[in-house]
């Protein structure tokens, strides 16, 4: 099993290495029509259109090219016995084919390639369409690959290729899962024999009908997609629904609270959805990949318009970015609507406990109630994590933490006064076994309450002296409450409320990873990357340093990650994005 | 051969020489088994000076030192640390420490008190344990069974932490007798009940053991015949005190680093015994005893324990000059059932015959395979048996077989195992190999699959 799994590696990486050409980017349409439609099982297909373009955007960002200098792991991955073999390999196809790897794609594969995926059991049949635009290297690389797999095979004590004939098309095989066959320029690899046959009958007749082009799903996925992607895929996840534990899925999902306020919009909008489209495309600096469904959103269910507003108000407020910030999240989540229509959104039993928890919070809030502070709270949250350099204490923590901050809009000035005093009450408590003691202190016209831990109280449950990371503290800007870990952060954040660096989106949950902060934060507390790299790699403490002050210098390079979901009125869209720092090009050659 | 003639020194003579075999065999029970350098540098020392430079160590290396103090800081290795990065720490000191007889001892004492991260949940008492017991590994017995009464790991691992006046609870008090110092039948329930309670009111405050006089039971105690208002500290005493307690570590001990195969009686023991109480539970004295005798060097001694995980897969390491992570091999060794810092009970691994079954095996045969074959990714070309080859100097496939036989096993094998090495040599000339591979490829390729081959012996299971 593991012989065949390395010879199914070598054979897709020599094919994606071979087969990324552009030289004629070819219709997606083409290809689909190569492609006979699966009898019944549920499909993915990925197509790459322009195979030479994956590559050579890859090794034109400027992270992977600082990577290969900079970083010795990288340069050691690479150095390992398999990777050799596959350089060693694309240098035997350049010289028997003369012709360097660039050229020898835009011939084997500048037609594109497509990899079609059948999902069911038993094992379900896939196919592998390379097409070519010179029939005579198509050929010749053919015949080299099989020459190559025949001999690791033996090599490995496996099988040797057979050849038999279909349709007078040649088709050679190697045990029961690899066949393999070329008709005129295109290159056919399946893991069943039935399958590869109904795929040469399919190119000889070449019935659009029966093919992958004539079912709407994958030309419509392409259209929804758009533009001019790298990849592309299409998920037949009409057949997938019809699956029993799929429905129960659904389902259950709608009656657990949890999920519904964490993602039951999207489990929505994939319940509803026919397929799912996903894409990748470069843009400058950096890649963006997203997944779409296609579903409207005003067919979204009952009750799960606290996730989404209305049409005329944003989905989310401005991520909050303050200096060293390490991850940052902005999300619409109206609390106020749930708590309001928890009798539908809420299965019985759960909320007769949140009834009773809000019953018994309520009994330790001055004048006022659960049910009131969600009410006059706001749709839109926002969090933070910041590195930060400033200490809080004279006791260093055992472990150091990133600040941590939460920003809630709120309803109203009525808002403010209620959380004030539900906060105030709530730390009196919480602070009794920990011997907090309260600062008031006015910044910028704003009022910061901050508490502090007692430096010499021994606290039983906190063995690492987490608490000394924090100095818990709020305030109110506007109708926004800022609850942080380190007043420094909570000082930032009030500069950024009055004056946003990011703006606000039509998108309703957004995420942002920024990895200066990472590599300051690294930088800043080396020790468990430093040790991490000597169990791992089993380096010197000295070698090790040396690494993790490269890492530390290529991740800083690396600029942000973005992940945010949106529901448009004809589509929900998951889009992701990493964007490089402007620095690293002046790194890359 | 008698009791006082067994435990004798053991002098090389024409009819027993001192050879390579009994410096690999010496290696692999005062170490994880040696070197090439190692090897030949035993053979030309002999005997003497071989056991006293085991015993010594080397000299204490500064850079080994440092990175294992780095890497045991709090901020490298906080508390909440998974069982794998604690067993990688120590599998690293295991590795590159010049004093690998010590390491040994070490966990030779990690299995006689076994504790387990398990329960214990606390990375920095697990790491604590270690470093007593790496401190007293070659001393005074006496002096660590103190120390283990009171070590905030053992406290929580035995629920000495949770013994109140009033509601002691027996399980230090149990496995004390049963485990650690007397073994079954030298003890009564009677006397775990009394001793229980003279473990009451011991805590665990700032990382450090606490007594609170409030919660012990100060009351009088009878455990095994001496009255009296005990503490924790007097029941070790107590135990010590008895004739069974050397014999038992002595049974250990033997079990360890003699032979597993047949118990000996406790007469053919009763000198070890006694010399351990003589030298005042000196564990380095009596180990050295053992180590020099003639029956350490017996049939009697020679290949009869089976390779720990530990021992199989450091061994490799050592043997090939390998530079691997540790982290990658603490995730094997737990495939393999021995992850360090995690014993599947207080007892203890149950070593010897039950480390090896067909499940185990195989992964012990995949695992030599993914270290020498360079082509795992985990170990990458840091373990290269070609590599070694050429640093030795050796060329062509019969210095490649005869390396890695004297390497591994000193030569000393069945002629049948032999021959198929050979064979191999031969017959994969004959195999067919992808065009793209270059002569370079297929010689390296072809000696890496010796070693790997050497290491499927089945000697070398055996330490």
């Amino acid at each position: 099993m593991r012989r065949w799994l390395r010879l199914g590696i070598l054979l897709t990486a020599t094919s994606l290495i071979v087969a990324a050409g552009d030289a004629t980017a070819a219709d997606s349409a083409d290809l689909l029509a190569m492609i006979p439609a699966p009898d019944s099982a549920a499909a993915l297909l990925i197509v790459v259109e322009k195979p030479r373009s994956v590559l050579e955007t890859t090794q034109a960002v400027a992270a992977y090219q600082s990577a290969l200098q900079s970083l010795p792991a990288v340069r050691e991955a690479l150095d390992a016995t398999p990777v050799r073999r596959l350089k060693r390999l694309l240098r035997f196809f350049e010289s028997e084919l003369q012709a360097e790897w660039p050229v020898l794609v835009d011939k084997v594969a500048g037609g594109g390639l497509a990899l079609l995926l059948a999902v069911g059991p038993n094992p379900p049949p896939s196919l592998l369409i390379i097409h070519g635009t010179d029939e005579a290297c198509v050929r010749n690389f053919q015949q080299r690959a099989l020459l190559i797999l025949d001999e690791e095979s033996t090599r490995q004590g496996g099988p040797s290729l057979t050849r038999q004939q279909h349709l007078a098309v040649e088709v050679a095989s190697l045990g029961n899962d690899f066949h393999s066959s070329r008709v005129g320029r295109t290159l056919l690899i399946s893991n069943q024999r039935s399958f590869l046959n109904q795929a040469i009958s399919h190119l000889q007749t070449a019935d659009r009908k029966q093919s992958l082009a004539g079912r709407s799903g994958p030309a419509e996925a392409r259209t929804l997609l758009g533009g001019n992607p790298l990849a592309w895929l299409w998920f037949d996840f009409a057949r997938i629904k019809q699956e029993k534990p799929v429905q129960d899925f659904f389902a259950n999902s709608r009656k657990d609270l949890f999920q519904t306020l964490v993602a039951g919009a999207t489990i929505d909008a994939l319940r509803r959805a026919e397929y799912i489209a996903a894409s990748l495309d470069a843009i400058p600096g950096g890649y963006s990949a997203k997944l779409q469904l296609p579903v409207r959103r005003a067919d979204l269910a009952e009750g799960l318009t606290l996730h989404v507003p209305s049409a005329d108000k944003p989905g989310s407020l401005p991520l909050l970015l303050p200096k060293q910030v390490i991850y940052s999240q902005s999300f619409h989540l109206d609390l106020g609507d749930l708590w309001r229509k928890r009798e539908t959104i809420i299965n019985p039993q759960q909320r007769r406990q949140i009834e009773e928890g809000a019953k018994q919070v309520t009994r330790v809030l001055p004048n006022t109630s659960v049910a009131e502070l969600l009410e006059h709270s706001g749709p839109y949250h926002r969090f933070v994590l910041a590195h930060r350099v400033e200490k809080l204490y004279s006791r260093e923590p055992g472990q150091p933490l990133p600040a941590g901050a939460y920003v809630m809009s709120g309803c109203g000035e009525k808002f403010g006064k209620i959380a004030d005093a539900g906060l105030r009450a709530a730390a009196l408590l919480a602070g009794l076994p920990y011997g907090l003691t309260m600062h008031e202190e006015q910044y910028d016209g704003t009022t910061i309450v901050s508490y502090r831990f007692s430096e010499s109280k021994p606290i039983p449950d906190d063995p690492e002296q987490l608490r000394f990371n924090a100095a818990p503290c709020f305030a109110m800007v506007a109708d926004s409450l800022i609850v942080a870990s380190h007043p420094g952060l909570l000082k930032d954040l009030i500069g950024e409320l009055r004056s946003p660096r990011d703006q606000q989106s039509p998108a309703v949950w957004r995420n942002r990873l920024d990895a200066a902060g990472v590599a300051a934060s690294v930088r800043s507390y080396p020790q468990q990357t430093i040790t991490t790299t000597i169990l791992s790699d089993g380096v010197s403490l000295s070698e090790a340093r040396r690494r993790v002050d490269a890492l530390v210098e290529w991740i800083q390079t690396l600029g942000h990650f973005e992940i945010q979901s949106d529901h448009e009125p004809e589509t929900f869209k998951l889009q992701f994005r990493w964007i490089s720092s402007p620095a690293a090009a002046k790194v890359a050659p | 051969m008698k009791p006082d003639q067994a435990w004798q020194p053991y002098t090389p003579s024409a009819e027993n020489p001192w050879d390579l075999a009994k410096v690999g065999h010496l290696y692999r029970r005062a170490g994880f088994g040696p070197t090439m350098a190692e090897l030949e540098r035993g053979l030309a020392d002999g005997p003497e000076k071989t056991i006293q430079r085991l015993l010594t160590g080397q000299p204490a290396d500064p850079d080994f030192e440092a990175a294992s103090e780095f890497m045991a800081d709090e901020r490298s290795l906080p508390a909440g640390s998974d069982a794998t990065q604690l067993a990688a720490w120590w599998l690293a000191r295991i590795l590159h420490n010049p004093h690998p007889f010590r390491e040994k001892l070490a966990l030779f004492w990690h299995n006689h008190f076994a504790t387990s991260l398990a329960k214990v949940r606390n990375a920095r008492f697990m790491l604590g344990q270690y470093r007593l017991l790496y401190e007293h590994a070659l001393g005074d017995f006496r002096q660590l069974l103190k120390a283990i009464t009171t070590d905030p790991a053992m406290m929580i691992w035995l629920d000495t932490v949770t013994s109140r006046k009033g509601q002691p609870n027996e399980n230090y008090a149990r496995e004390l007798m049963e485990l650690f110092s007397l073994g079954i039948g030298h003890y009564t329930e009677t006397d775990i009940r009394e001793a229980a309670r003279a473990f009451t009111g011991y805590t665990i405050r700032d990382g450090v053991a606490h007594f609170d006089p409030k919660q012990h039971d100060a009351g009088e105690k009878t455990v095994l015949g001496q009255t009296g208002r005990w503490k924790a500290e007097d029941i070790v005493r107590i135990c010590l005190e008895q004739p069974a307690c050397p014999r038992f570590i002595v049974g250990k001990l033997y079990r360890a680093f003699v032979s597993e195969a047949e118990p000996p009686t406790p007469e053919f023991l009763e000198p070890l015994a006694q010399l351990y109480r003589r030298c005042g539970f000196n564990t380095a004295t009596v180990i050295e005893t053992i180590f020099r005798s003639q029956w350490f060097f017996s049939p009697a001694a020679y290949r009869q324990r089976i390779k720990s995980p530990v021992e199989f897969v450091v061994g490799i390491v050592r043997g090939l000059e390998g530079r691997v992570g540790t982290l990658p091999l603490a995730d094997a060794l737990a495939a393999l059932g021995q992850l360090l810092f995690s014993p599947p009970s207080v007892k203890g691994w149950d070593g010897g015959p039950a480390w090896l079954n067909a499940q185990t095996l195989l992964y012990r045969q995949n695992l030599a395979l993914a270290i020498t074959s360079t082509e795992d990714s985990r170990f990458g070309r840091r373990c290269d048996p070609a590599a070694l080859l050429q640093k030795h100097l050796r060329n062509g496939d019969a210095e490649a077989i005869d390396f890695f036989l004297t390497l591994f096993l000193q030569n000393d094998l069945p002629a049948e195992s032999l021959q198929k090495l050979r064979d191999y040599a031969v017959s994969s000339r004959q195999h067919r190999f992808p065009k793209y591979w270059t002569e370079s490829d297929i010689r390296e390729h072809r000696w890496r699959t010796l070693a790997y081959l050497t290491l499927t012996i089945p000697e070398f299971q055996l330490a």
